[in-house]
């Protein structure tokens, strides 16, 4: 038990761009609705030798409202996605970051797996077609991993702490869990923090093919996330990005700012133990969500709702039910565990961000996202998964898990502010 | 062979080429123009590649360096084309 006593957090604003809806009220809404984003592949072209030819692209996405046609040129989708997030994030919480009276005293935080991919293929395209002198001189500001809080930074004159997290499917839990600590501990008074992704590209959806980590329901893609059904093959690869803006209570109160709920808790393990396949005892995940309850002084048996990894591969969906069973006890047949994955597919690096949205919302709104395509739960997987359709309930403490190749494993916890 | 370009042709393509690249009217760029002031060094990096594609010609980075405003651009463009 930690005995400093820190400052407290809460948010204040939250922003997403989904395959679910270009808004955090969209992807919500649709969420509430048990809606699918997973479509057949249009992005590019793919014949036969392709074993998967469905994601979850988003087909409506338009950053001209928050970027001009001049810079969108000069920077990557996946920072694109950060940037229309962050702009509804901000304009959510009502701050007015650009003219802050001490712009030190606020920072950015944002994770991507991958990071400006799509950039990286274009760029080596040209230069096998065209030579080393005709490769843009736009490719490492557009691929870096850390080019998405950069240019949020600048978006909103951010200029405290500023950086990325890259840990696979955990990076925006990292982002988040670490900008909470950046205000605990007195550094910053706001935080924007979350993740984003746009890799559904030729390269990296071969690799994941490869890895035979992703489902090959080709002819029934919107039944292919199915986390926790006994029929799961893999997951679906999506894109998108969820910010946060996350701000000292204070700060928030005095401003009379709406507060969604307050993160009192940052958990964070590693597996050691393989680096693409989860421990299948879901030990790093047990221990993740063990010591975020610590950090947030609650017991197990405050929590009410937890937004599950859940990504809908055999192993995975296998070691974080055995770890949430394994923490809780009796408990876990008291709390609803939901896969929004099975909604969105895998965003990645920006899942945990998008996640963040239903995970409040079971606070602030009292309405579980359900778990969609759940058919048959798998051998041994009886827990409330809120199947198919939203469940009513009041909920005071809600876990976002969030594991990502590498072995990362990050939980959040989140609590209605009292 | 076809006949060589004009210098309003020229100025014409460049024109063309800075407003498609910067994202800008046409109308805002005039010979005048000073790159420091309409563009940033990564633009003009890229805007070099784009006279090198648009004329088949070649744009050394001393060559790059000397050229100021987007009158250089033209007269260095139409020097290369006549001396090719």
């Amino acid at each position: 038990m930690r005995t400093v006593t820190y400052r407290r957090v809460v948010v204040t604003g939250i922003g997403a761009v989904s395959n679910l809806g270009c808004s955090a009220a969209k992807t919500w809404e649709a969420m509430k609705a048990g809606r699918s984003g997973i479509t057949p592949l249009r992005t590019f072209p793919q014949n036969e030798d392709w074993t998967v030819r469905f994601a979850g692209e988003i087909h409506d996405f338009d950053p001209s409202h928050v970027v001009d046609g001049r810079e969108q040129k000069r920077i990557d989708r996946v920072a694109l996605f950060a940037m229309v997030a962050a702009h509804e994030a901000v304009q959510d919480s009502g701050l007015d970051l650009k003219n802050a009276p001490d712009p030190y005293r606020n920072g950015t935080i944002i994770g991507s797996g991958i990071g400006g991919v799509l950039t990286m293929e274009e760029g080596h395209l040209k230069l096998l077609q065209t030579g080393p002198r005709r490769v843009s001189p736009f490719v490492v500001p557009r691929l870096m991993v850390n080019a998405a809080p950069g240019n949020v930074s600048i978006q909103f004159n951010l200029r405290g702490p500023s950086t990325a997290v890259a840990s696979a499917c955990a990076s925006s839990g990292h982002a988040m869990g670490m900008a909470m600590q950046t205000i605990q501990r007195g550094d910053c008074d706001v935080m924007v923090a979350g993740g984003s992704e746009a890799a559904i590209t030729p390269l990296t959806l071969s690799a994941f093919a490869s890895m035979k980590a992703l489902s090959t329901r080709n002819d029934d893609p919107t039944k292919a996330s199915r986390p926790f059904d006994k029929d799961r093959d893999g997951f679906v690869l999506s894109e998108g990005s969820a910010i946060v803006v996350l701000e000292e209570l204070e700060h928030a109160r005095r401003r009379g700012a709406r507060i969604y709920a307050e993160l009192v808790g940052y958990g964070a393990t590693g597996d050691a133990y393989h680096i693409a396949a989860p421990d299948e005892q879901g030990s790093g995940a047990f221990k993740a969500m063990e010591f975020a309850l610590r950090d947030a002084q609650l017991d197990k048996s405050a929590v009410g709702y937890i937004n599950a990894h859940g990504t809908s591969t055999p192993l995975g969906d296998k070691a974080e039910v055995g770890a949430v069973k394994r923490l809780f006890g009796d408990h876990a047949y008291k709390l609803a565990m939901s896969s929004t994955k099975s909604m969105t597919g895998h965003a990645l690096g920006a899942a945990g961000g998008i996640e963040t949205i239903p995970t409040l919302m079971s606070i602030y709104e009292g309405v579980l996202a359900p778990t969609i395509n759940l058919e048959t739960p798998d051998e041994g997987f009886d827990l409330n998964f809120v199947p198919n359709v939203p469940q009513e309930a009041k909920v005071d403490v809600a876990l976002n898990n969030t594991f990502g190749f590498g072995g990362h494993n990050v939980s959040l916890v989140f609590k209605r502010l009292s | 062979m076809s006949a060589p370009l004009s210098e309003p042709e020229i100025e014409a393509k460049v024109i063309e080429a800075i407003a498609d690249q910067l994202g800008v009217a046409k109308a805002d760029i005039t010979r005048t123009s000073e790159f420091d002031s309409i563009c940033d060094s990564l633009d003009k990096a890229e805007l070099m590649m784009e006279f090198e594609d648009l004329f088949e010609i070649s744009i050394t980075d001393d060559s790059a360096t000397k050229l100021r405003t987007v009158a250089d651009a033209i007269e260095f463009i139409q020097r290369t084309l006549k001396n090719a």
